[in-house]
């Protein structure tokens, strides 16, 4: 079973999300903004794919990206980026796709499924 | 003694004429020349003299040789300001050169014209003062503009960011939902709690573009106020309850009554409250109300978040939300509607605050305002 790493802070779209990914057979771990993922990581969760929101307190998805003891982890984590706001510049290498809210459910479905299995 | 044709002819001349040999002496002049130089008499003097009298266009001193020179050939022009009469000059300055030119008995070196040009040069400087001042004006317009720009910019990405939150739950919940039907395993209690949590995201929702059309709104003018005469206590207390929680307390030191639109009042109270809610920590929020002469005063306390004093200004602008720890909805209008309300119908709000132990928002109105047409 592959494990995903939600980080989203808005608590209603974090519970229906991992409930909808749970209902498609993945492990799911939360974290409320960058900094909780951070100390996840760093405490040696491994998921297989990170699902990343942007704008959150505390640490933001485009901070998490920078931070460098996360990007040593991330070298073997796929990031997907899930946001409502505009995408800036993001680093290309890290994040391998970019998922508007609100998503059309069933294409990001297939995009997690398509990173997770190829 | 001149000849009596030089000197009728440099008499006559309507413009001022300095006669100078070779070496720089005035061998000839007219009365206008004594006018627009200051000099009673240029007789035995030299171009020195006069120079002395004078500097360049640009302040600086300006040298006799610019008048005599003995090298030059051609006809030179040149603006010089008499600091004697403090006029402006044009100076024409034609050199005599290698042709031999007698004046009784002296060598001719140069033969300068001038005219006065004072008018033309405080006209300029007027002109120039003026377009300086435009060009400020335009520059600040065009800042104005560009900030008027970014504001919306800012506006259109955190309003349409805010939209699409609940927007984006409620699709994930629709999809389990629907999942859910289909498979027959939605339950009575799952659907119950399904429906309250749409309720609470349409109304979040509609909260939001209520903020949005009350802010259109104000920008434009529009708000219109119809005043009639209310018991302020009663429109608090029915904002309150509103908010259905336990947490709020009202307590009306004094009953008020006064001549309000009642959907300013709630407008006012409706924000405060929630943001009180929003950065209280769900801890207890007081609304006191109170009156002082022509006062009506609110008073809203919340024991939460807390503000910088640095920071006690930026909130109430269009779009600010302080950066906090906790993660909040909102664009950042509630105050600044507000602000904008109250201080349209004669009043005044402020803030006092301690970082970690909550904040008071104070808001004072007259109880009767007469310019209720405003904006």
């Amino acid at each position: 079973m592959k494990t995903i790493l939600l980080i989203e802070d808005d608590l209603e779209i974090q519970h229906s999300l991992a409930e909808l990914l749970k209902m498609e057979n993945y492990q799911v771990i939360v974290a409320s903004n960058g900094a909780i993922a951070k100390t996840l990581l760093l405490q040696g969760c491994t998921p297989d794919l990170i699902l990343l929101d942007l704008l959150m307190p505390v640490m933001s998805g485009e901070e998490f990206l920078q931070d460098v003891e996360i990007r040593t982890k991330l070298e073997l984590i796929p990031v997907v980026v899930l946001t409502a706001g505009l995408v800036r510049q993001l680093p290309k290498r890290l994040v391998r796709a970019i998922i508007p809210k609100p998503p059309n459910i069933s294409e990001m479905l297939m995009t997690l499924g398509h990173i997770l299995n190829g | 003694m001149l000849e009596p044709l030089v000197e009728a002819v440099i008499s006559a001349i309507p413009n001022a004429v300095v006669i100078f040999s070779p070496n720089g002496t005035v061998l000839a002049s007219n009365s206008k020349a004594l006018e627009l130089f200051g000099f009673d008499s240029l007789e035995d003097k030299s171009v020195d003299d006069l120079a002395r009298t004078c500097t360049q266009e640009d302040g600086t001193p300006i040298s006799s040789s610019t008048f005599v020179s003995p090298l030059a050939n051609e006809p030179r022009k040149f603006m010089i300001h008499s600091k004697k009469t403090g006029k402006w000059i044009l100076v024409c300055a034609s050199p005599v050169g290698s042709q031999s030119v007698q004046l009784g008995k002296n060598n001719v070196g140069a033969i300068t014209v001038y005219s006065e040009k004072t008018e033309i040069i405080k006209n300029l400087g007027k002109l120039n003062r003026e377009l300086q001042q435009k060009t400020k004006y335009q520059l600040d317009v065009q800042d104005h503009l560009l900030e008027a720009i970014k504001i919306r910019d800012d506006f259109i990405s955190m309003a349409s960011h805010e939209l699409k939150t609940p927007i984006t739950s409620m699709k994930f919940q629709v999809e389990i939902v629907k999942r859910k039907h289909q498979s027959g395993q939605l339950t009575r209690p799952q659907l119950d709690k399904l429906f309250s949590t749409w309720g609470e995201q349409l109304e979040r929702l509609n909260s939001l573009i209520d903020g949005m059309l009350d802010v259109a709104a104000l920008s434009e003018g529009q708000v219109k106020s119809e005043a009639c005469e209310m018991d302020l206590g009663e429109a608090i207390r029915s904002q309150v309850d509103r908010f259905y929680t336990e947490q709020i307390s009202f307590i009306e030191k004094k009953e008020v009554t006064g001549f309000w639109d009642v959907r300013k009042i709630d407008q006012i109270v409706s924000n405060l409250l929630s943001n009180a809610i929003k950065y209280g920590h769900q801890k207890p929020i007081e609304v006191t109300l109170s009156h002082e002469g022509i006062w009506a005063i609110i008073e809203v306390t919340d024991h939460g978040e807390g503000i910088d004093p640095e920071n006690f200004e930026k909130i109430f602008r269009r779009f600010e939300r302080v950066q906090s720890g906790i993660s909040v909805g909102g664009i950042g209008l509630g105050l600044y509607i507000v602000k904008q309300v109250v201080e349209n119908n004669g009043g005044s709000i402020s803030v006092k605050s301690k970082k970690g132990e909550g904040s008071t928002f104070t808001v004072k109105i007259p109880l009767h305002y007469e310019n209720h047409s405003v904006n």
